[in-house]
């Protein structure tokens, strides 16, 4: 690390940079974006959400790129933002280090001059910035690569490059927009191992967005959850996969999820329906249900120790590993993950009716959060 | 459909412009034909006239007299320098007559065969037009030779430039101009912007300008003119049309309307 | 991501005689380019060959030539260093009236060039709203000068840079300039290290129609520059005057006009193609 900071010429080694904190909101036409994300040095914080949900609005704001509407964003003891106090720090001053989605790496200038360009943006002359440039392509394995042009490298190196390119600058705070998404599905394996690593090594907060949950939970070590421009769920990998808060968490970690009012172990769900979960509190809840736990029966079963049993109506199947995904549709729609042999004996088509049960222990059932 | 039909006669004008050029006596004569050649024939269609700059307001008025008296006739006037005029006949432009101010580029054309005679009609005498504030203090001829005195000329071959330089050789001064016109009435005009401190233009160019500039008289033993020859031209389009406009401009009505506008009989 | 030389090279591998274009677009190409090349051929044709050499080493052709080259190449100087930022202005800031000023700056485009010219005297003549003083206060003045005729090229030749500039930089990636303001570039060194590089190519492209539009300059030289040997007469303003004289003449000016465009033309495609197909 130290190599890292006294590498770049006329900048003393600093202390380890402070942490992010964001409280903004930032209005772009009809849409509007509420957030209250932090970063502690050092932490990897992935901030997934689906498409149009604010993700890159908030990159943006805090690289600078869209100036904020209200609040304030904060690294360390460097005010980049505040709106009540009209400070606004413009890109090209703040200690924030992008890797684009598509990374955006100068086509006209080599990997070298690519990487090279903030040390040339600080005045440095083309002599010396190609050394700290050398030094970072070393680190990142691209030497080879030194002067080829964007153009000719594949999507790992470039993206590799873009890393360089970003770290070269010696950012305090690293940001990386859709980290992997362009990368097919080899180069993906290939590259999530590397920029774990690489990520692990930058001392400075790292926060990353994408709609990707593999992405997040691999690269994450907190995950963020955007909606709408709003932060619906902060927790650990862990914590976001078992206990989903909304139903775009549960699709995303394939849970069914159920909000209900629990009395005395039971949940009247929103919509109809009842579910038994003896470990619900009374009061809001929500019912998480993983797809595996479901049983599916072609006749009603009377013999079931289940204590939920429901009748549906299969709409849609499709393949998902070594099983089969159901959804089929009764006082709620539910997803059950089946074999296919199982689909094959039960003749399970479209718009035959099935009995499903669940044991009332396979149940998860927390409070709900409060809305807004 | 309206594109195809508009092509359609685009290329149809194509066809007779096209044949006009190969073969105009063809087209002559059958005009002459429907006129059946006599001099008191009826005059029809339109006569184009292709007249020298300076006779911008004098032919104007002419053409308006002339289509007063011949009704159902309308009379195409064409002005510029009459170098250039002579240039655009010998080119073949359809033009009925002729008006040049200078008896060269009358000659061009009877050189080309563009028509058989011509007669004089009026000449002209040069005057120097100031704007009207006279901002070099212009008194005569030796001001324009002046250090910093901008002048406008018409060009050498243009009629009003070839009798600006035998202005300037009879009384003994050399001029250096800031542009050269192509024509007198763009000679004119830059005076009248004001843009040059005088130029060398007709006395007719100044009257007709009125207000616009002043004009200061050349001395009469320095002062040159030109003879302004008109032709009713060989490959005329219109030629009884051509015979009848060139005889309105040398009758005793026509010449009254020159010498209204200034010019003196030839 | 196709590179532009790979493209390029994909357009090269379809090359004509692979595929046979339809009657229906096939005449009225082939009339379209007789058209264009016809004009050119006659001139050829009627080139007086044998007395070419004399014709142009007639002193005031020379003159005349010389004093072409370097008003084009002064105008498009001009156009470069006010039209480029231009380009820039309109391209990349948005403030209200955007429609009109680029429609205002493309205007020349379609005005025809002795309005222009007009226009030019009622601005910078000696009587002009602006012109007067320059008189006054400093001496100036342009028309019938040298300076006049390189004022009336940039008028009417600079819009042809701008519209060209201005479309590779609304086309070009902002992603780049953004992704420079993050390692630390001004914003003049995004312009000058990343912007400019990038549309290079655009900017040689608008340079070249730039310098040909005010190479064959008429009528807004003659109406505000005036045409006197040495000073003014270009030699498009040359070639006018000789048809009336001597129209042989005229017609070996016309070639030397149409040697100068196609030599540049072709120098630059060369450079150009060089550059493009460079990894």
């Amino acid at each position: 690390m130290t190599d890292r900071v006294t590498s770049i010429a006329g900048r003393p080694p600093q202390p380890v940079s402070g942490a992010l904190h964001v409280c903004a909101t930032v209005e772009r036409g009809a849409f509007r974006l509420d957030a209250d994300v932090g970063a502690e040095p050092g932490e990897v914080v992935g901030v997934l959400g689906p498409n149009g949900a604010g993700k890159s609005t908030l990159l943006r704001a805090i690289a600078g790129l869209t100036p904020v509407t209200t609040g304030r964003i904060v690294l360390g003891e460097d005010v980049l933002d505040d709106a009540d106090r009209g400070i606004f720090r413009r890109p090209e001053q703040r200690p924030v280090g992008v890797v684009f989605q598509n990374y955006r790496l100068f086509p006209h200038l080599t990997v070298r001059a690519n990487v090279a360009f903030a040390a040339r943006c600080r005045g440095m002359r083309r002599g010396p910035a190609g050394h700290v440039a050398d030094g970072w392509l070393r680190r990142l394995a691209l030497t080879d690569f030194a002067d080829r042009k964007p153009a000719q490298l594949s999507g790992g190196q470039a993206q590799r490059v873009a890393l360089a390119r970003a770290l070269a600058a010696d950012p305090d705070l690293l940001l990386l927009d859709e980290p992997l998404a362009a990368l097919d599905v080899q180069t993906h394996a290939e590259v999530q191992g590397e920029l774990r690593a690489h990520l692990a090594d930058f001392p400075g907060p790292t926060l990353f967005v994408t709609h990707d949950p593999i992405e997040a939970l691999l690269l994450a070590s907190r995950i963020v959850i955007l909606e709408q421009g709003l932060i619906t769920q902060q927790g650990t990998p862990t914590e976001i996969t078992s206990r989903p808060r909304t139903p775009y968490v549960a699709r995303l970690v394939g849970m069914n999820l159920y909000a209900g009012h629990a009395s005395a172990g039971v949940v009247a769900l929103d919509g109809g329906g009842v579910l038994v979960a003896p470990d619900a509190a009374d009061g809001r809840v929500l019912v998480a249900l993983r797809p595996s736990a479901l049983t599916v029966y072609a006749e009603e079963p009377h013999a079931s120790s289940a204590r939920n049993i429901w009748p549906a109506s299969i709409t849609a199947l499709a393949p998902l590993g070594d099983r089969i995904r159901l959804t089929a549709v009764g006082a709620q729609t539910v997803f059950a993950d089946v074999t296919a042999s199982a689909v094959a004996e039960l003749q399970l088509i479209p718009g035959r009716p099935v009995w499903l049960t669940a044991k009332a222990t396979d149940l998860v059932a927390y409070p709900e959060p409060m809305a807004g | 459909m309206a594109g195809a039909r508009r092509i359609a006669a685009l290329v149809a004008g194509l066809g007779l412009a096209v044949a006009g050029c190969a073969s105009s006596g063809d087209s002559s004569g059958g005009s002459s034909a429907a006129g059946s050649g006599s001099s008191g024939g009826a005059i029809s269609g339109t006569v184009t006239v292709f007249a020298a700059a300076s006779l911008t307001e004098a032919f104007t008025t002419l053409a308006h007299a002339f289509e007063t008296a011949h009704h159902g006739v309308s009379v195409k006037l064409n002005f510029a320098a009459s170098s250039t005029l002579a240039q655009q006949i010998n080119q073949g432009a359809p033009a009925d007559v002729f008006a040049s101010a200078s008896p060269k580029n009358m000659q061009q054309v009877v050189d080309a065969g563009g028509a058989s005679s011509s007669s004089n009609f009026v000449k002209n005498v040069l005057e120097i037009a100031v704007p009207p504030s006279n901002p070099a203090r212009i008194a005569g001829l030796a001001d324009l030779a002046r250090s910093g005195v901008k002048v406008a000329l018409c060009q050498p071959q243009v009629p009003c430039g070839s009798v600006a330089a035998t202005v300037f050789s009879n009384a003994g001064v050399e001029v250096k101009p800031v542009t050269l016109e192509q024509d007198v009435k763009s000679t004119l005009t830059k005076v009248e912007l004001n843009e040059v401190d005088a130029g060398l233009v007709y006395v007719t160019d100044v009257r007709t300008a009125g207000s616009k500039v002043k004009g200061i008289v050349i001395p009469a033993d320095v002062n040159a003119s030109t003879e302004y020859p008109i032709a009713a031209l060989r490959h005329a389009p219109n030629s009884v049309g051509a015979q009848a406009f060139t005889a309105f401009v040398l009758s005793a009505a026509g010449q009254a309307v020159l010498v209204a506008d200034g010019f003196e009989k030839p | 991501m196709v590179s532009p030389a790979a493209a390029r090279r994909i357009r090269r591998d379809r090359a004509p005689g692979r595929t046979r274009p339809p009657m229906l677009l096939a005449a009225p190409a082939l009339i379209g380019f007789g058209f264009l090349v016809l004009p050119l051929l006659a001139l050829l044709v009627r080139a007086p060959w044998r007395g070419l050499g004399r014709l142009l080493s007639d002193s005031q052709v020379l003159t005349a030539l010389r004093l072409s080259l370097e008003c084009a190449s002064a105008a498009t100087a001009a156009s470069l260093v006010l039209g480029v930022p231009l380009a820039w202005v309109l391209a990349r800031v948005r403030f209200p009236g955007l429609a009109l000023v680029r429609a205002l700056v493309t205007l020349p485009l379609v005005l025809p060039p002795v309005v222009g010219g007009v226009a030019l005297l009622m601005a910078l003549g000696r009587n002009g709203i602006v012109g007067r003083y320059l008189d006054e206060w400093f001496g100036v003045t342009l028309p019938f000068t040298t300076a006049g005729v390189i004022v009336a090229e940039t008028f009417v030749a600079m819009p042809f840079l701008v519209v060209t500039v201005e479309g590779a930089l609304r086309s070009s990636d902002l992603g780049l300039e953004e992704a420079a303001a993050t390692l630390g570039a001004s914003r003049i060194t995004v312009f000058g290290r990343v912007t400019l590089p990038l549309i290079g190519p655009s900017v040689l492209a608008g340079a070249v129609l730039c310098w040909a539009r005010a190479l064959g300059e008429f009528g807004a030289t003659i109406t505000f520059a005036g045409n006197y040997p040495g000073t003014t007469r270009t030699l498009t303003l040359q070639v006018y005057n000789t048809l009336e004289t001597d129209p042989q003449a005229a017609i070996a000016l016309g070639l030397v006009l149409l040697l100068v465009a196609v030599l540049v033309l072709a120098a630059l495609r060369d450079r150009w193609l060089r550059a493009g197909s460079a990894p």
